[in-house]
């Protein structure tokens, strides 16, 4: 991690758009999507029980849980449907010579 | 008239393409004396010493006009058989390759082994009596469904012979044809290249429909439609599709017209539900597209060229549609074997395309 708290994720070429990846960073586990020509990135972990978001299934704006069927918005991290009550935490995302970045530091407060 | 049900007919009906394949043709079924050279001994001994006079399956009953269309009826005997449908079908109506789908209802014997004993003899014959003598003739592997591992045994027996392009089920069996039970049966045809024939008939081990036995066979027969569709959701949703992705599926006698509403609502409960069945990673209509295919006839629609047209726009897919007689079954009079609406590139897509696609062992020489 750099010092202002930007880390490499992965080249942009690598995550085609509609598609997302999960990432598993020391304690975090962090899901990039790749959704309308933007990136962006949430938590992994549903905040209804523990499952991975990224082995659900992205629509559009909307990436479904594959345990009980929550919704969240991943450009804002708003649940949009029971079971999920509570909002996915974001990271902020940027691209940078090639590669999309993400930025932890809130990670480190 | 109401002019949404039935419109003047084209004059004429539409010819036949030349090198069109007829995905659905009945050979007639052997009687005890045709078919016991060709049981293994033990058990011709038993045709004879229980006094088996013949297997047939109430699915089609002898006299019904379902059964035989009037016009193609005529004495009995393989021979025969083949002669009218060499007048009728091959060089009446032009038809350039049919694949045999035999009905001899060996899958409804209780007895495994005496299915599979008979399914044998069934295969050989069709071999020898039908394919033999004419080489315009291909055939679906006949198999004792009541045991899918001896039904994987006979695929395996009989795969070499590259005159067999499928393997016949029925749709009505003990189980959903997707449930596991059934996945050696998939196994071995995927192995060697074959598409699973699901055909209209029963094993009889349930009722005929859904909530059980029907009082008459009109009820029967339109049970078919609703049995085909529980047979594709089975399919599609147990996950077959994604254990044997080279296999295809051709819902043969089962008509098309019901698929676009059933689509809908399947396409809805799955993605509603998707969580229960993370394995099924496509929508349903996509593995249709992508699996499964239909013969033509029947044609369940009215006789009205504009409504037929908007049902195959709903449908959406010509890639699905492969042309069939259902011969000598009656499912059209005279020639008439191509509903009225069907546009030139689908006829041609439905008699050429779609059929060599399907079938790899079709663009094989006899």
């Amino acid at each position: 991690m750099g010092e202002d708290g930007w880390i490499t994720l992965v080249p942009a070429s690598e995550i085609e758009d509609g598609t997302m990846l999960g990432f598993e960073i020391g304690d975090l586990h962090l899901a990039l999507y790749h959704v309308g020509g933007q990136f962006h990135a949430t938590d992994n972990i549903c905040t209804h029980a523990f499952a991975l978001l990224t082995d659900g299934w992205l629509e559009g704006h909307v990436i479904e849980c594959p345990l009980h069927g929550g919704q969240f918005d991943v450009t804002t991290g708003a649940a949009l449907c029971e079971p999920a009550e509570c909002a996915l935490k974001t990271w902020p995302v940027r691209v940078a010579n090639g590669e999309v970045q993400v930025d932890l530091s809130s990670s480190l407060s | 008239m109401d002019t949404r049900y039935e419109s003047a007919p084209r004059e004429g009906s539409v010819k036949i393409l030349t090198g069109a394949v007829d995905c659905d043709v009945h050979p007639a079924s052997p009687s005890k004396a045709e078919i016991l050279p060709y049981l293994d001994p033990y058990l011709a001994e038993s045709v004879l010493q229980r006094g088996i006079e013949s297997i047939e399956s109430v699915h089609y009953p002898p006299k019904a006009p379902i059964t035989v269309r009037e016009d193609w009826r005529g004495p009995a005997g393989a021979g025969p058989a083949l002669e009218r449908m060499q007048a009728h079908l091959l060089d009446g109506m032009g038809v350039g390759t049919a694949i045999l789908n035999p009905l001899m209802g060996v899958q409804l014997l209780m007895n495994e082994d005496m299915g599979a004993g008979f399914a044998r003899g069934l295969n050989d014959f069709i071999a020898k009596e039908w394919l033999d003598r004419d080489d315009r003739l291909r055939a679906s592997i006949v198999v004792p469904q009541q045991n899918p591992k001896l039904a994987a045994e006979e695929i395996e027996r009989m795969a070499a012979d590259r005159r067999f392009v499928s393997v016949l089920l029925l749709t009505a069996s003990e189980l959903p044809l997707g449930k596991r039970y059934y996945w050696p049966i998939y196994e071995a045809a995927e192995k060697h290249g074959l598409p699973i024939a699901i055909h209209a008939g029963s094993m009889y081990r349930h009722g005929t429909t859904g909530l059980g036995w029907a009082g008459s066979h009109s009820q029967d027969y339109a049970a078919n439609g609703v049995n085909f569709q529980t047979t594709l959701t089975s399919l599609i949703i147990e996950g077959v599709f994604q254990i044997h992705p080279g296999l295809k599926v051709v819902l043969s006698e089962s008509g098309i017209t019901w698929l676009p509403a059933y689509l809908w609502r399947l396409d809805k409960g799955w993605h509603g539900l998707r969580m229960l069945t993370p394995w099924v990673t496509k929508m349903p209509r996509e593995v249709v597209a992508e699996h499964v295919r239909f013969t033509t006839a029947p044609f369940d629609a009215p006789r009205n060229a504009e409504t037929v047209a908007k049902i195959v726009d709903h449908i959406g897919n010509d890639d699905l549609f492969l042309f069939s007689t259902d011969y000598p079954h009656w499912q059209f009079d005279g020639d008439h074997a191509v509903p009225d609406g069907f546009s030139d590139d689908l006829i041609r897509k439905m008699m050429i395309d779609n059929p060599r696609a399907t079938w790899s062992r079709l663009e094989e020489s006899a």
